[in-house]
């Protein structure tokens, strides 16, 4: 670990009270909404990993790095968002042990005599391993290290969080939420949650995974806020590490689900991070089979360590969506009725979005290219590369993701309004944006029409929304995507359809979309646009994939008694993976074991046809 | 240190007063070896029950306490002998919890006086583009998909631009597009974010009130309408007098800080030998 002044650090946090604020503006809301784009899962030095990853960095820095200044990375160089700022954030430190790890390293703080305190700071890193797995530990049994509690330090921190959402939001022109992450992991069983409040009330202390690891005593609290006036949601996280139990059929604690059970779960939990830097969970090449883009950045070892994922029913959203689908046919409640967000998760305050100016999430631990496994080790080439099992895990990580949402002004009240509603989307970084309606009325040649937007919200119902069935009529969907105007071009808009077949959930993917005037075939598939990547510059071919694809689709296998929900995915065009940016970097070739293109996507809320029986 | 931050203003007595500091420490410890005498205050007392209650949530009894003394007792019989032993030599931890401590005495001795409303004016005007709004524009536009238009894009939007000179409305021009067609009071950095830097750039300096184009983006081609543009202006001193202050404040603390690091570098003097093998 490197040693860092806190003299320089004071100085630095000194600093931090220098930064510009942004004067308030007032542009008129627009009633078809506009795209926002953030991230709702950010970690700072208050995070007890991320300060022992060397995180020196603070909600302030977080906040400043979103609105586009430049900050530190603990790697000791600076990283700053060039394609623009972000529009809204959350800081969800850990709400286990907040600012504790902090307070421990301060000498001045009765939490540094703590015996292993020093440990943690010492330059002998099977020291600092020893003293770190007493709290990662306690967190995977759900227990307090009785000497670590200490609220006083924890109230304190929690205000810098609250204090700095306050502070750095800007209404109209950069919108904060007040936030934690709920880190209840049993037995290792990642059941991540982030908390973001509604508005500038929040309780005294954050109801934390040591209070109890069980999610439904989080919405129980959750509804006791609301019960006092404070609106708060949670979205779960990194499902594709929970070993099926993040979307598992029963209860917490095996007992079957029930009605009370499902509204508790959908009225705390309206949307689910579909990807982040540890993986997308999408779906999975084994749940999905008949899916061509189902591999898409998978996290393969559970969160922290070495060991393989063996088990995805429950671990992923499509499937959590499908599960909702069969509960609610057979038993009339849905526990998993949730749109779509995507995040970083990082814990240097800064997410790492640009596919070609990666720079990790784990402070020291990813800040180079051959800790996270895209260049080979110094003196080595990839013949007799022998990597670390962290850099092993490293580098089947994904760039971050960002959560767009369609709001009429970028307020806490308009944006939060759209996060409970669900007209949302997910990116895997870039800033494209997409728009999903269905309904019965839409006019003909309304994917043409200028008023398409307006027309769409007057005779249907956006993403995030239930469609009523109408007798025998078939809705239509409208489908809009637009390119980000820094990265690639598309390829296909397609839509993912799951539906309800004698009482089983059954999935297909219709490509409804092509670039480069080609159509879908037969099978509900674009031919090949011929988009090509040079792997020595990753320079692409320009002239392929579109600005924008629309279309107004009907359903060919629509059936009006199926239960069924529809959503969108837009593939870019291919381009180059992270690693493969380093690796040209760098000067090597690029890791043999790892793609060496990706195509980045967008995913929209689903939309949900709902029979009347 | 708050009696501390209260009582001294003056940076040249903090300097003095960290030597008053130091020799009295370094005076009383060598005062303490030789009468060989531990004594533990009541302060240190209410301490450690006041830690032992953080982490219990009750007050320890009696006997508890007594333990704590104890135990606090032995800790500091270890570390004397420790001392005595040169063990606190050579150890990187210790020589930088020491370094962390002198640190945040210097931070709080270091203290910054409350500057007048002069020095806040003066700051304001050396720092007045922290305290500037941007060029605040307003902008409409019709946009042309290239993949519609094909080889007519260029007479396409042409003819479109007739039209609007003429005063179509543009709510009826070009083809549909998925953000805003007007956008109010954004910068030309907002601007080039949604619609790269070369849109930006055309757009802020096209001639207000007429139709331009066509702009080329990284979507496609439009036309353009520049509505009005706000000139940069410097927010009223008075109306940012508190961020001015924080402003003001941290960087007198940075300086104090540095020149607080700066002085006691003087009093060494300070060799660094080159690497072996560097040949230097």
């Amino acid at each position: 670990m490197n040693s860092t002044s806190l003299l320089a650090a004071a100085v630095v946090a000194a600093l931090f009270a220098n930064g510009a604020h942004a004067q308030t503006r007032t542009a008129a809301p627009n009633r078809d909404r506009n795209a926002y784009f953030g991230d709702l899962h950010v970690h700072t030095k208050l995070s007890f990993d991320a300060y022992i990853f060397n995180v020196r960095a603070t909600p302030d820095d977080a906040y400043r790095y979103a609105k586009g200044e430049m900050i530190r990375h603990p790697g000791g160089y600076d990283v700053r968002l060039t394609d623009g700022p972000l529009d809204f954030l959350a800081v969800t430190d850990h709400s286990e042990y907040l600012g504790i790890i902090l307070a421990m390293n301060d000498p001045q703080h009765p939490l540094s005599k703590i015996p292993y305190a020093p440990d943690l700071f010492s330059t002998d890193r099977q020291k600092i391993t020893n003293a770190f797995q007493r709290i990662g530990q306690s967190l995977r049994a759900g227990e307090y290290l009785p000497e670590l509690k200490d609220p006083a330090t924890m109230r304190s921190a929690w205000r810098t969080v609250i204090d700095s959402a306050d502070r750095n939001y800007v209404p109209g022109k950069f919108t904060t939420f007040r936030g934690y992450e709920y880190t209840s992991a049993p037995d290792g069983q990642n059941l991540h949650r982030n908390v973001i409040f509604a508005g500038t009330r929040a309780p005294d202390l954050p109801f934390t995974a040591l209070e109890s690891q069980n999610p439904e005593e989080l919405w129980r609290w959750m509804d006791q806020q609301r019960a006092h006036g404070i609106e708060v949601l949670a979205i779960p996280h990194n499902s594709n590490g929970s070993d099926g139990r993040m979307f598992q059929r029963v209860q917490f604690d095996g007992r079957p689900m029930d009605r009370s059970y499902a509204e508790l779960r959908a009225r705390n939990e309206p949307l689910a991070e579909i990807t982040q830097v540890k993986g997308t969970s999408e779906t999975h090449p084994s749940l999905s089979p008949n899916d061509e883009w189902s591999s898409f950045e998978i996290m393969e070892t559970y969160i922290g360590s070495d060991t393989k994922v063996t088990k995805f029913a429950g671990s992923y959203v499509r499937d959590a969506l499908e599960s909702g689908l069969e509960m609610q046919q057979a038993q009339r409640f849905n526990p998993y009725h949730f749109g779509f967000v995507g995040a970083s998760d990082t814990h240097n305050a800064a997410g790492p979005f640009e596919e070609n100016r990666y720079f990790g999430k784990v402070g020291l631990l990813d800040a180079k290219a051959e800790q996270r496994g895209s260049v080979p080790a110094a003196g080595r080439t990839w013949e007799t590369n022998e990597p670390t099992p962290s850099a092993a895990r490293y580098q089947t990580w994904g760039s971050a993701g960002l959560t767009g949402v369609w709001a009429e002004e970028n307020t806490r009240e308009s944006i939060f309004a759209a996060l409970r509603r669900k007209e949302t989307f997910a990116t895997s970084g870039p800033r494209m944006r997409v728009r999903f309606f269905a309904g019965y009325e839409f006019p003909d040649g309304l994917e043409n029409r200028i008023d398409m937007v307006s027309q769409s919200y007057a005779h249907g119902v956006p993403m995030g929304s239930d469609l009523l069935q109408r007798g025998n009529r078939t809705p239509r969907f409208l489908v809009w995507a637009l390119r980000d105007p820094h990265a690639g071009w598309l390829q296909r808009v397609q839509i993912v359809k799951a539906w309800i077949q004698d009482g089983k959930a059954q999935e297909r993917v219709f490509d409804v979309a092509c670039s480069d005037e080609l159509a879908p075939d037969s099978n509900h598939r674009c031919g090949d646009n011929g988009a090509t990547v040079d792997l020595g510059t990753c320079a692409v071919n320009e002239s392929k994939g579109a600005v924008e694809l629309r279309t107004l689709w009907s359903d060919p296998t629509f059936d009006v008694r199926q239960r069924a929900l529809y959503y969108v995915r837009v593939l870019e065009n291919p381009s180059c993976r992270w690693s493969t940016w380093d690796a040209i970097r760098a000067g090597v070739e690029p890791n043999p074991k790892l793609p060496k293109t990706i195509q980045e996507r967008a995913w929209s809320s689903p939309i949900w046809y709902v029979p009347q029986t | 240190m708050n009696f501390l931050r209260a009582a001294l203003r003056e940076p040249l007595l903090h300097f003095v007063l960290i030597g008053a500091v130091l020799f009295a420490f370094t005076a009383l410890r060598q005062h303490r070896q030789d009468s060989a005498e531990i004594r533990i205050t009541a302060g240190e007392v209410a301490q450690l029950a006041a830690f032992w209650e953080t982490q219990s949530q009750r007050k320890p009894t009696a006997e508890e306490l007594r333990g704590l003394i104890e135990e606090r007792i032995d800790e500091e019989v270890l570390a004397r002998e420790a001392v005595r032993l040169g063990l606190d030599r050579d150890d990187v931890i210790i020589r930088r919890r020491l370094a962390q401590k002198m640190a945040f005495v210097s931070d709080d001795l270091a203290v910054v006086t409350e500057p007048a409303d002069a020095d806040l004016r003066a700051y304001f005007e050396a720092h007045k583009d922290s305290y500037a709004t941007p060029d605040l524009y307003a902008l409409r536009h019709v946009f042309f998909n290239p993949d519609h238009h094909g080889t007519a894009l260029d007479s396409d939007a042409q003819r479109a631009l007739q039209r609007l000179t003429r005063g179509a409305n543009s709510d009826e021009v070009g083809d549909p597009f998925m953000l805003p067609r007007e956008l109010a009071d954004v910068s030309r950095d907002d601007i080039a974010r949604d619609f790269g830097s070369a849109f930006a750039e055309a757009v802020t300096t096209s001639k207000p009130g007429a139709w331009a184009g066509p702009v080329r983006s990284p979507f496609g081609v439009h036309l353009v309408k520049l509505e009005s543009h706000t000139p940069s202006s410097v927010a009223r001193f008075e109306d940012v007098r508190d961020r001015v202050r924080e402003a003001y404040l941290a960087q007198k603390q940075q300086e104090a800080n540095a020149a607080l690091r700066a002085k006691l570098r003087h009093q060494y003097r300070i060799v660094i030998e080159p690497a072996e093998g560097s040949g230097s």
